[in-house]
């Protein structure tokens, strides 16, 4: 056991929460436009209905090993070989993931909020603050996102309340126009953005509190998620329109834009960046955990702190070096990205399940495990 | 050399405290030995250790008992004790004293002094030199007898305390004008008066191995967590210094971590307030020579509470509460928001604020930064002056300092007036936490704020409040996690963190402290007590 | 860029190799140390304009033929 952290349930589903929201709210909406057009929110209830079945098969698969991570159960049911490739395939992942959405981050700084500002500097002190989380470990990361919870809720509800006033209904007209084809394709992306990335969660799963409650909690925390994308994804149709939701490439800030409270009270959308902010921040937090705490399993070494500024170095030149365009990673999310994601984050943990349930033998809560 | 390395060698080790540097112990003063039986040269090895002391008092009398007379001397540091009485006791009854008892047969003389003469409470045996020394020195005044083996110390300290007044850095609007004072036996008595309980337990001991401070551990058995109790008396116990001057001394030796600015033990001067974290499960720890009292464990919450919000009516508190959290975000990130806001994010003013504040700052030679960063020095420099002043000249030349130099500044075209709102709006809020180190502790990062909104406008601050949570996360006091009530989110503390709720829902005592007895009182149904 | 990558570089050699060398863990340190050179290599070809090869290339290129059929399924 590397980790000695230990979180409570509420605390397991409130980093679902965030995670779910993380960059899926930045970029999602734009690609369930430009495939659902103003069926672009029936495309995410489809993303979020489907989402959950699988939220609920990583809980199986991780209640079939209660007190181990996703990579330590792969090399044990899969060999010592097969189970190593396995375990650094998802580990890339996690990694990849990790450069990707410190890059989101980034693109989102300095295209809207701070256009003079080199990309790099962002995303180095962002990785300061992240090695720090991950140095302090799994519980200071927990606490953390319970106190920030609140304010990530009260912006949310401001954004969806003051907009009230400029929905226009007939936006969402002509409903059904797309066809089904074109929402299951919508779908693809809130599939692949969040809920295949969840799988990072079976690596936090053997900390988190009363083992019977884990699946409650991170379904919990999904659905919650996937509610907020469905309603975000409605509003940028009612409010702005499909047309220009889906050129935008963050067309939940351009939301806030158009805040107006009385004379007084506009252009407040950089405040409003603030959750967009937060929530990456706990993904982006979340999945460099997962990827160390992974890379440390496979390769059996006592902590994984070392790894933490080499690796932070890494993905910070993985991130610049990762698309050099914003036209390239839309492409890539949305005819790409799906199907990586799809083997990664359920054809891989597919066939874990499988050897688990072959061998017969999943790991009761009740054999004791050894603390370091 | 060696000493310049010193203190950075020591930074890599986090210890709880520089381990003996035994000082001042060549002489025999801190070697006890046994107590030499003859009166001359227990008194020659006294004075000679005392250093021929002028206030060192040495009365020799000639007692009569047994029907022989005894050598027997009175030492005392005049000054420290008072020793009317006893004098009284032991010179007034002369003549035999065996005659005066009426017994048959020899009694010994030191029982016979010990048992039936003083006409003071407390009396302990001393047996060793070293004992013999701290008698003398706390206040004790010393009958030693020739031949005897033997000394006797009885308690005479009467050593001048100051009065009981309203302690100054804490004042409250409602409720008790007490503040502790600089004697350890007053203040534990001021306690305990706030509670009449048997279970109000105490312990002393004696730390500093030059000033041999008296330390006091209160707590209320039963409710207090056991575990917490061994732990500062671990801690206390692994100290080693020269000298404890003031609470602050142990208060750094036996914190959880020493890489923070934010103070993880609660420091007062009020009774009430000690009395209140007691009946919580907390502990206090009393230093002689202080009136500010630790109490221990302290998380965030406490720092941002008054006792008074226990003695208004509760939605007062909670309105004030809710204030002082305000204030708090103010006092934090006001200079910064105000720098990100006019470098970075100008959309976000309204525009015909933004015209004034744009106007107003034409012809300022600096930018947004150097101009908050000159005017937080020169507020600083200003309040740190204004508290050393003496105080006849303090009050005017704080005012007109800050008046003459903000207006000043002004129109020298060296700050905006924008700046200065910003800076006196901050500093004031600053004021409205009570507890002073954490203020402070405000004050400090507020700095470091301001640089990274200079520098990364509104994202800086966010990724500033991410590492400042991160690390508040991560503190612990005496085991309890710093943020607990926020979190982990305890939703029955929630009663006592940001509102305060009427007395008839205070029915359970804060969670992490209180292990051994949770619940305050027997059930009671809410609403209006008169039915 | 490459100031600070060496900055860092030497806290962790100062901070965590120091800790990991007196406590004999000698499996974390040279995985660390190997890592550490990775990056430092990554740092300067990045400086001196080197250009790195892009693992999202890699990706489409396993991925693009099933792409292409899954999409056009559903176009």
């Amino acid at each position: 056991m590397i980790e000695k952290g230990n979180i409570n349930t509420r605390q397991y589903s409130i980093l679902s929460l965030l995670f779910s929201l993380g960059s899926a709210i930045l970029i999602v909406p734009s690609a369930l436009t430009s495939a659902a057009k103003q069926d672009g929110w029936i495309a995410a209830i489809v993303g979020v209905a489907a989402g959950i079945p699988l939220i609920a098969f990583y809980n199986a698969l991780g209640a079939r090993h209660p007190d181990k991570t996703l990579i330590e159960y792969t090399e044990l049911l899969l060999g010592k070989w097969v189970g190593k490739i396995v375990g650094l395939l998802f580990f890339s992942y996690f990694f990849l993931l990790s450069a990707l959405v410190l890059r989101n981050v980034g693109d989102f700084i300095t295209t809207i909020v701070m256009p003079e500002t080199p990309i790099q500097a962002v995303h180095l002190i962002l990785l300061i603050a992240i090695a720090m989380g991950v140095g302090l470990g799994l519980e200071v990361i927990a606490r953390s996102a319970e106190i920030f919870l609140p304010w990530v809720l009260l912006l949310l509800f401001f954004l969806i309340v003051f907009l009230f006033p400029k929905i226009e209904m007939d936006r969402i007209q002509p409903v059904f126009e797309s066809g089904i084809k074109a929402i299951l394709r919508g779908s693809l992306s809130v599939i692949s953005i969040p809920y295949l990335e969840l799988v990072v969660f079976l690596m936090i799963f053997p900390y988190a509190g009363k083992p019977e409650r884990r699946g409650a909690a991170i379904i919990k925390g999904g659905l919650i998620g996937g509610t907020v994308l469905v309603v975000i994804t409605l509003l940028c149709v009612l409010v702005l329109g499909w047309d220009f939701a889906s050129r935008h490439t963050f067309p939940s800030y351009t939301l806030a834009k158009k805040i107006q409270i009385g004379e007084f009270l506009q252009r407040i959308e950089v405040l409003v960046a603030i959750i967009w902010f937060l929530t990456i921040f706990f993904k982006l937090v979340l999945c460099f955990y997962a990827s160390l705490l992974g890379l440390a399993q496979l390769l059996k070494m006592n902590s994984y702190r070392p790894l933490i500024v080499p690796c932070a170095m890494i993905v910070l030149i993985v991130s610049i070096v990762v698309y050099p365009n914003i036209v390239y990673f839309r492409i890539f999310a949305s005819e790409i990205w799906p199907f990586y994601a799809l083997t990664m984050g359920f054809l891989l943990p597919l066939l874990v399940w499988i050897a688990s349930m072959i061998r017969s033998t999943g790991d009761t809560a009740s054999k004791s495990r050894p603390r370091a | 050399m060696v000493s310049f390395l010193y203190p950075f060698k020591k930074l890599l080790k986090k210890g709880l405290g520089p381990r003996g540097s035994r000082g001042p112990e060549s002489d025999g003063a801190n070697r006890p030995g046994p107590l030499p039986r003859s009166l001359d040269d227990t008194l020659r090895i006294v004075k000679e250790a005392l250093g021929g002391s002028p206030d060192l008092v040495i009365r020799r009398i000639s007692m009569m008992i047994n029907r022989r007379p005894h050598q027997t001397a009175i030492v005392y540091i005049d000054g420290l004790a008072d020793p009317k009485e006893l004098l009284e006791s032991l010179l007034a009854d002369s003549g035999d004293m065996q005659a005066n008892l009426k017994s048959a047969g020899d009694v010994e003389p030191l029982r016979l002094i010990r048992q039936y003469l003083l006409k003071v409470g407390q009396v302990n045996g001393v047996s060793d030199l070293g004992t013999l020394y701290h008698a003398i020195l706390s206040g004790d005044t010393c009958i030693l007898l020739d031949g005897a083996s033997e000394a006797i110390a009885a308690g005479t300290g009467s050593a001048k305390d100051r009065n009981i007044t309203e302690p100054a850095s804490q004042a409250v609007l409602r409720g008790p004008r007490e503040g502790f004072a600089e004697t350890l036996r007053t203040n534990t008595a001021l306690i305990r008066r706030k509670i009449k309980n048997p279970n109000l337990w105490m312990e002393t001991r004696r730390i500093g191995d030059v000033t041999k401070t008296d330390v006091a551990i209160m707590y209320i058995k039963g409710i207090v967590n056991d575990k917490t109790v061994n732990e500062v008396r671990q801690r206390l116990d692994r100290i080693r210094i020269d000298s404890i001057l003031e609470s602050g001394y142990i208060e750094e030796l036996i914190q959880d971590e020493t890489y923070t600015p934010f103070p993880t033990i609660f420091n007062t001067e009020r009774p009430d307030a000690v009395a209140g974290g007691l009946l919580e499960g907390r502990i206090a720890i009393l230093v002689d020579g202080t009136p500010f009292v630790l109490v221990v464990p302290a998380l965030f919450t406490h720092f941002l509470q008054t006792p008074e919000d226990y003695y208004q009516r509760a939605d007062i508190s909670s309105f004030l509460r809710i204030l002082r959290y305000v204030c708090l975000f103010i006092a934090l990130f006001g200079p910064a928001a105000y720098i990100a806001v006019t470098t970075f994010h100008q959309e976000m003013i309204p525009t015909p604020l933004l015209l004034s504040v744009i106007a107003a700052r034409e012809g300022i030679p600096f930018p947004a930064f150097v101009e908050a960063f000159l005017m937080e020095i020169t507020f600083e420099i200003l309040r740190e002056a204004g508290v050393r002043m003496p105080r006849t000249v303090g009050q005017a030349v704080s005012i007109v300092g800050a008046l003459v130099i903000g207006q000043s500044a002004v129109e020298a075209g060296l700050v905006g007036p924008a700046m200065v709102i910003v800076v006196s709006i901050t500093a004031i809020s600053n004021f409205v936490i009570p507890s002073y180190n954490m203020g402070i502790s405000i004050r400090m990062i507020r700095f470091p704020f301001m640089i990274l909104a200079a520098t990364f406008g509104l994202y800086g601050i966010l990724i500033g409040s991410i590492v400042m949570v991160l690390h508040l996360c991560s503190l612990r006091s005496f085991g309890v996690p710093y943020m607990a009530p926020f979190a982990p989110f305890i939703v029955e503390d929630q009663k006592d963190n940001i509102f305060r709720l009427p007395r008839w829902a205070m029915v359970t005592r804060p969670r992490y402290s209180s292990d051994g007895n949770p619940v305050r009182e027997k059930e009671r149904p809410p609403g209006k007590p008169g039915r | 860029m490459i100031w600070i990558a060496l900055i860092a570089a030497a806290c962790v050699v100062r901070f965590e190799y120091v800790k990991l060398y007196r406590r004999k863990q000698f499996k974390d340190l040279s995985i660390s140390a190997c890592l550490l050179g990775f990056a430092m290599t990554l740092f300067i070809l990045r400086s001196a304009g080197v250009p790195i090869p892009d693992p999202l290339d890699w990706i489409s290129a396993v991925y693009k033929p099933a792409s292409k059929i899954i999409l056009s399924a559903l176009s």
